[in-house]
């Protein structure tokens, strides 16, 4: 048996109480599971957008249920949701969707994995008038998903790509007038 | 010869991927399978290797919705293992954190999985046309359950603040006190729910199961204590595996929970209480009666109801330990890891959920085993599909199929948690 000292943790974990929200502050959720390959897209970007520490920037991660994501569109006028996508295109392709309040939910989604995850989410928080005036789904296309496994090559070289994006949506969110761009961007 | 097929390639309103084939000749099921799409289980092979002290935060991670009970069960093993008694601040502090996910576990389920179905809505979504208020009342309740798990796991998802011996940091009594007039407000709309759903229309079906589910010396059951059963099964955790094996099916990338010498057994709300009716809260057991639900519930369409019942169990536990905790001193119960094996058992939102861990000298884990409530369910739910279809054949084809997508959701299969990417289609 090797003998080591009975672990410690010095620094108490943070309360993660969240300030009030202002009316052009952007909030920022990153969905997935690190310990699921490209699924990880979600928290590693909003890990990195945190710690760069825009002002009036709010980062969170979701769980990417429903009812999770409607309580944090709730009240949010500019919001970022950070996710991995598949849709049979090349691994590494960039996503930015701008999702408005006269669209579709179903013309552009297909099902998520979770019972209830984004597309509920953004259906539900219409239908209760909750919609983000500003919302953005913004992603990278993935290779691989398997538990345990690491981000894909593809994925890994496009994530400073992602960064940038987002920092140019939250940039543009306090412009005037902003306007969506290209769905997908090579 | 008369055949039909009842097929539905993706269950909607499960967690995950799962369908259902059933083929029907000359009103005879020829083949049934609840075919399961999920990943096998590779956290199991994840773990070896890594140190005990990851597996918390690890199999945090295997399942989205209930990542606590995966924590509690994991923690529950390695201190087995390693002889760990935590005191009893702890120990209420862990059944506080289970209450909360109890809670936003099961009222997802029930309004927004499962009610659909009752009310005649395809979603959620169309309830909350119809029925608005009733959403925003769930969305409350949910987040007074999230707001447990934040508060006391650090983080609304994937908790990090669970460790072998306790927590790495243990509330002021003052953050604990912030929720509860939400816990009050969350009870009282659970009481509502349990009268909500009992009024729904349930078809006649009740069957026999062999119910298993822990049972405590003192409480309804969270964690700890012995494993019963309706047979009369009464075991240590440590003694499962001689009672309760694995097996691979042909059709499923799951495994099937099979009891030795038995067959098919049953846990989740309805084992619990059906074997633990005895130790409700006193809200919930008046509850209970008000709305007519009393042992032996064998219907499992009333799970909805069971589930709302244990959702005003979880909210007056919650209130409970927030009125008598006091902060320990120390967050976590010192110890030193010892090579061996460890078993741990807790009651996941949807059943019982096992945990045995190998721990070598050098620390590091060498082998795991996670046994998850739907693997031990799925025999059960194909036999209800069966009977169901069977005791049904005079449906049409669309009612049918509706309703055997209802007998799936009644037991909140948790299929497969955790990938989350957006499927988009080109136009």
């Amino acid at each position: 048996m090797r003998n080591s000292k009975p672990e410690s943790r010095t620094d108490p974990l943070p309360t993660h109480e969240l300030p009030p929200v202002r009316s052009d502050d952007v909030l920022v959720i990153g969905i997935g599971n690190e310990l699921r390959a490209d699924d990880g897209v979600g928290p590693f970007v909003a890990s990195f957008i945190r710690q760069l520490n825009l002002p009036g920037v709010r980062v969170v991660e979701s769980a990417g249920d429903a009812p999770s994501l409607v309580e944090l569109f709730r009240g949010n006028s500019n919001v970022i949701v950070i996710d991995a996508f598949s849709s049979n295109g090349v691994p590494g392709l960039l996503h930015c969707l701008e999702v408005t309040i006269e669209q579709s939910s179903a013309r552009n989604f297909g099902h998520s994995t979770h019972a209830l995850g984004l597309v509920e989410a953004i259906s539900l928080a219409r239908q209760l008038d909750v919609l983000p005036a500003k919302l953005y789904v913004c992603g990278i296309e993935g290779a691989s998903y398997a538990p345990g496994g690491p981000v894909s090559d593809p994925v890994r070289r496009r994530l400073p790509d992602l960064v940038e994006e987002i920092v140019t949506r939250i940039e543009e969110f306090r412009m005037p007038e902003s306007h969506g761009r290209p769905e997908a961007i090579a | 010869m008369k055949s039909r097929v009842i097929k539905v390639d993706q269950l909607a309103r499960v967690e995950g991927e799962g369908g259902i084939f059933i083929k029907i000749q000359d009103d005879r099921i020829v083949d049934l399978k609840l075919d399961i799409f999920e990943p096998p289980r590779f956290f199991e092979a994840f773990l070896r290797g890594r140190e005990y002290s990851e597996a918390p935060d690890i199999t945090a991670r295997i399942c989205g919705i209930c990542p606590v009970a995966y924590q509690m069960s994991a923690v529950s093993a390695l201190e087995d293992a390693f002889g760990i008694t935590v005191n009893e601040q702890i120990s209420m502090l862990r059944r506080l954190l289970y209450c909360g996910e109890w809670i936003e576990s099961h009222v997802l389920h029930i309004y927004m999985l499962h009610a659909p179905g009752f009310l005649g809505c395809e979603d959620v979504i169309e309830v909350a046309r119809d029925h608005r208020e009733v959403v925003e009342r769930a969305l409350k309740m949910k987040k007074t359950g999230n707001e447990i798990v934040r508060i006391l796991g650090g983080r609304e998802i994937h908790p990090i603040n669970v460790r072998v011996g306790g927590f790495h940091r243990v509330p002021e009594k003052s953050e604990l006190l912030r929720m509860r007039d939400d816990l009050l407000w969350t009870r009282d709309a659970a009481v509502e729910t349990a009268r909500l759903t009992s009024t729904f229309k349930f078809l006649p079906f009740d069957q026999e199961y062999e119910f298993v589910s822990l049972r405590q010396e003192q409480g309804y059951p969270f964690m700890d204590g012995r494993i019963i059963s309706g047979s009369g099964l009464d075991i240590a955790v440590r003694e499962y595996e001689f009672h309760f094996e694995e097996r691979h099916v042909a059709h499923s990338n799951a495994l099937h929970g099979f009891e030795r010498g038995r067959g098919a057994y049953c846990v989740g709300p309805l084992a619990r209480f059906n074997l633990n009716f005895d130790r409700l809260t006193p809200l919930a057991r008046r509850t209970a009666e008000e709305v007519g639900l009393i042992p032996p519930v064998k219907n499992p369409f009333k799970t909805i109801i069971v589930r709302s019942i244990e959702t005003i169990v979880a909210c007056e536990e919650a209130i409970r330990i927030i009125d008598q905790y006091e902060r320990p001193e120390k967050p976590f119960a010192g110890f030193r890891p010892v090579a061996g094996n460890g078993f741990g058992a807790t009651e996941a939102p949807r059943g019982l959920l096992y945990h045995r861990y190998r721990i070598g000298d050098d620390d590091l884990i060498k082998d795991a085993k996670i046994v998850p409530p739907t693997a031990q369910n799925q025999p059960t739910i194909e036999n209800d599909l069966r009977q169901f279809v069977v005791a049904n054949m005079n449906l049409g084809r669309d009612e049918l199929t509706w309703e055997c997508e209802q007998v799936v959701r009644n037991y909140d299969p948790c299929i497969s948690c955790a990938t989350h990417f957006v499927r988009l289609e080109r136009e």
